[in-house]
């Protein structure tokens, strides 16, 4: 009886843990994915639509990244099909939700790879799951754009690959550099351990020592945890002048409130373009109050255009795309939307879909140059390149300049949130390579 | 030493909101045998309660939370009814049953978040000013919880020992038939199980949210296996068991995170792995007061 009864426990324990670690990778449903016919690449004959496939999770944490790059898609090809479509083929946009979990996203991107519509390019994947799947992109020359940070992509040397925002190698010294200039000489670093958030921690610690800034404690702490109170004590039992770091939406609210509880109000908090996501405002800001999180947090994340040709297409194809306040406010919703008109312009330069001849063209049309002619928009793109002219596109993200590990390096920016407008506004841009 | 009677202080908040959940799984495993994984999902749904209390109907805050009890009961109540009850009378194996709860608990937290829209939500309650006390740093509402988990244990503690129903739920609990047959209406015991369960499932949901600032869908679940976790190290279906369980893992994990934030769980869940490896059955095996099958 008592070996049944033990038994019994440890069934339900190994159930209750399965059960668990599975609603944690995935909350939600799966997401949905176009079927259709087959094909990765198209010619360019017929009225027939091009896809886009956008492959991210769609759901459980990190939802945001697959709505965000949905809807920079959506929007883009507003954008494109208002103006004819690729080379008169219409770009659809289909997702394909990996679940941020890599195990789920080798089936998925098969699945995309074999059903999508003439898929000629890819948005994302990002972070863990970039590895697992960008070998299949290879193979079916279906170039991805994404917006990872991992410093290890520095480096690399996919053709297929495609990075639109800085490595977390220049976002680290942004934050260093800004952190510093703001005149906060001692800190506390606290950053989540997930990926993401560790990719930044050497990079920031190396630059702003460099500075001649003290980091007087360094803590990393397991996202969602139901209490950091203790980790706020003793962060707050060096006297910081600010917490500078990365933590997750449901993270930072709950590791802020505990500080100022413990505090008695907020301390200056500078923040990695994280808080820029969606879903960091809307977890934070109930929390704290919409004034604290003005007073006392500053976001380092990359330039946004905020006037301009470029700007006033990129907002008024988000409208059509219905697109959130703050994804509109998004520098990286930005980026993907730039990114899939990029792309579109080389393929028109090249005058094929096919991946492996219109990558060779996607710096050749994002590149500056003497004798270049810049464009604000896909119509000015397209109208440029009939002309016979080179061009260089500049979006709504501002220049998109690629280096030769087909990563574009932009300017950051501090950021702060305005309580009345419920978004984020972009303030001082940083120099160029601030903190490097 | 300064901070480790603060981290006291800050683990005792975490295992008041880990007693009154572990607590209210413990009591309902005790009476139903049932290991109800959809628990997690009767905190979360009464914490959307409080939340709706709060801000639809104005209520206070602790009203509010009394609101969240209620929802928490007729919800555990309706899922009985509706779900478990039928597959036991069946005669569904426990494993089986196990399988059920866990489908109840996808269920609960997808239609959950269709409702929310994967959003996070808040109590917006104001800052309130700190209070320290023999070293520890509380504030009013920290001390209020701390105070509700006293109470509700209190109170079970009476109920068990002094009424009428806890009597009958021991009694049903040892030998449903023998408690049946010297008139004991062991169908409606079971269900006063249940709605207990659910009013501490629904409290815990409501003052998890509280002191986490911020909620969504997935909160309840996610704090459900520190709910398991308490339940087994003090042997599941045994209410004070389940006490020193929360005490034990709220009080460790504050302790942990001094070292390194990162053993906060890690050491919790170590000290339950050498736990069941020495006493299998929890650190109160023996003294068992609820716990029996369900034939109601």
């Amino acid at each position: 009886m008592k070996h049944t009864r033990t038994r019994w426990l440890a069934a339900c324990g190994v159930a209750a843990a399965a059960s668990i670690a599975v609603a944690g990778c995935s909350p939600g449903g799966s997401g949905s994915g176009s079927a259709g016919t087959t094909g990765s690449s198209a010619g360019s004959g017929g009225t027939y639509a091009v896809t886009a496939g956008v492959l991210h999770a769609f759901t459980g944490q990190n939802a945001f990244f697959g709505l965000n790059a949905q809807v920079a898609c959506k929007a883009a090809a507003v954008q494109i099909n208002a103006a004819g479509g690729i080379m008169g083929h219409p770009l659809a946009c289909s997702a394909y939700d990996t679940k941020g979990d890599p195990a789920d996203a080798v089936p998925v991107a098969n699945r995309m790879l074999v059903s999508a519509p003439h898929l000629v390019m890819v948005v994302g994947p990002d972070g863990g799951d970039i590895p697992s799947v960008l070998p299949l992109l290879e193979q079916s020359k279906a170039p991805e754009m994404n917006t990872v940070g991992d410093p290890r992509y520095d480096t690399q040397t996919s053709q297929y690959f495609w990075r639109l925002t800085p490595s977390d190698s220049t976002q680290a010294p942004a934050l260093a550099y800004a952190a510093y200039h703001l005149g906060y000489t001692r800190i506390v670093e606290v950053f989540t351990s997930d990926l993401s958030a560790q990719t930044t921690t050497a990079p920031f610690q190396a630059s702003y020592t460099k500075l001649g800034g003290t980091i007087l404690k360094q803590l990393t702490i397991a996202p969602d945890q139901s209490s950091y109170q203790t980790e706020v004590a003793a962060a707050l039992a060096t006297h910081p002048q600010a917490i500078v770091g990365e933590m997750d939406a449901r993270t930072s609210a709950t590791f802020l409130s505990e500080l100022r509880q413990q505090h008695g109000s907020l301390i200056p908090f500078v923040v990695t373009q994280r808080a820029l996501q969606g879903d960091w405002a809307a977890a934070v800001v109930p929390a704290l109050g919409g004034a604290t999180v003005s007073k006392y947090v500053t976001t380092i994340a990359p330039v946004l255009q905020s006037a301009g040709a470029a700007f006033k297409a990129f907002q008024s194809a988000m409208t059509a795309a219905k697109a959130n306040p703050f994804q509109v406010k998004n520098p990286f919703v930005a980026a993907g939307y730039d990114g899939v008109i990029a792309f579109a312009l080389a393929m028109d330069a090249a005058k094929s879909t096919d991946g492996s001849v219109f990558v060779t063209y996607i710096p050749k049309v994002t590149a500056p140059g003497s004798g270049v002619t810049v464009v604000n928009t896909y119509a000015q793109g397209v109208a440029a390149l009939k002309a016979g002219k080179t061009i260089q596109y500049v979006g709504a993200a501002g220049p998109m300049v690629f280096n030769r590990y087909n990563t574009a390096n932009r300017p950051y920016a501090e950021w702060t949130y305005n309580a009345t407008a419920h978004s984020w506004v972009m303030g001082q841009a940083l120099p160029q390579n601030a903190g490097q | 030493m300064s901070q480790i009677v603060l981290s006291l202080g800050f683990g005792l908040v975490t295992a008041s909101i880990l007693a009154i959940g572990a607590v209210g799984f413990t009591i309902q495993f005790g009476v139903t045998n049932l290991f109800n994984l959809a628990y997690g999902e009767t905190m979360t749904v009464a914490a959307f309660a409080a939340y709706l209390a709060r801000t639809a109907l104005h209520w206070d805050m602790w009203l509010s939370m009394a609101a969240g009890g209620v929802c928490g009961m007729l919800l555990s109540l309706a899922i009985s009814r509706c779900v478990f009850l039928p597959f036991l009378r069946r005669g569904t194996s426990q494993f089986a049953m196990v399988m059920v709860t866990v489908a109840v608990s996808f269920i609960l937290k997808n239609v959950l978040q269709i409702w929310s829209g994967a959003n996070f939500y808040s109590y917006q309650l104001p800052p309130e000013s700190s209070i320290r006390f023999l070293g520890m740093v509380f504030d009013a509402r920290q001390l209020t919880i701390i105070g509700l988990a006293v109470a509700s244990l209190l109170g079970l503690h009476l109920l068990f020992q002094y009424t009428r129903l806890g009597k009958a739920m021991r009694a049903t609990s040892d030998d449903p038939a023998l408690a049946r047959s010297v008139g004991i209406p062991t169908s409606r015991i079971v269900s006063a199980a249940w709605l207990l369960s659910g009013l501490l499932a629904g409290l815990a949901g409501v003052a998890l949210a509280m002191d986490l600032g911020t909620f969504d869908s997935t909160t309840g679940g996610s704090f459900l296996l520190l709910i398991v976790a308490a339940a087994v190290f003090g042997s599941v279906g045994e209410p004070y068991g389940a006490v020193l369980g929360a005490l034990v893992i709220g009080v460790a994990g504050e302790l942990a995170a001094i070292v390194s934030p990162n053993l906060k769980d890690v050491v919790a869940f170590v000290i339950l792995v050498l736990v069941l490896l020495f006493r299998p059955e929890g650190l109160r095996s023996g003294r068992v007061q609820l716990r029996a099958e369900v034939t109601a």
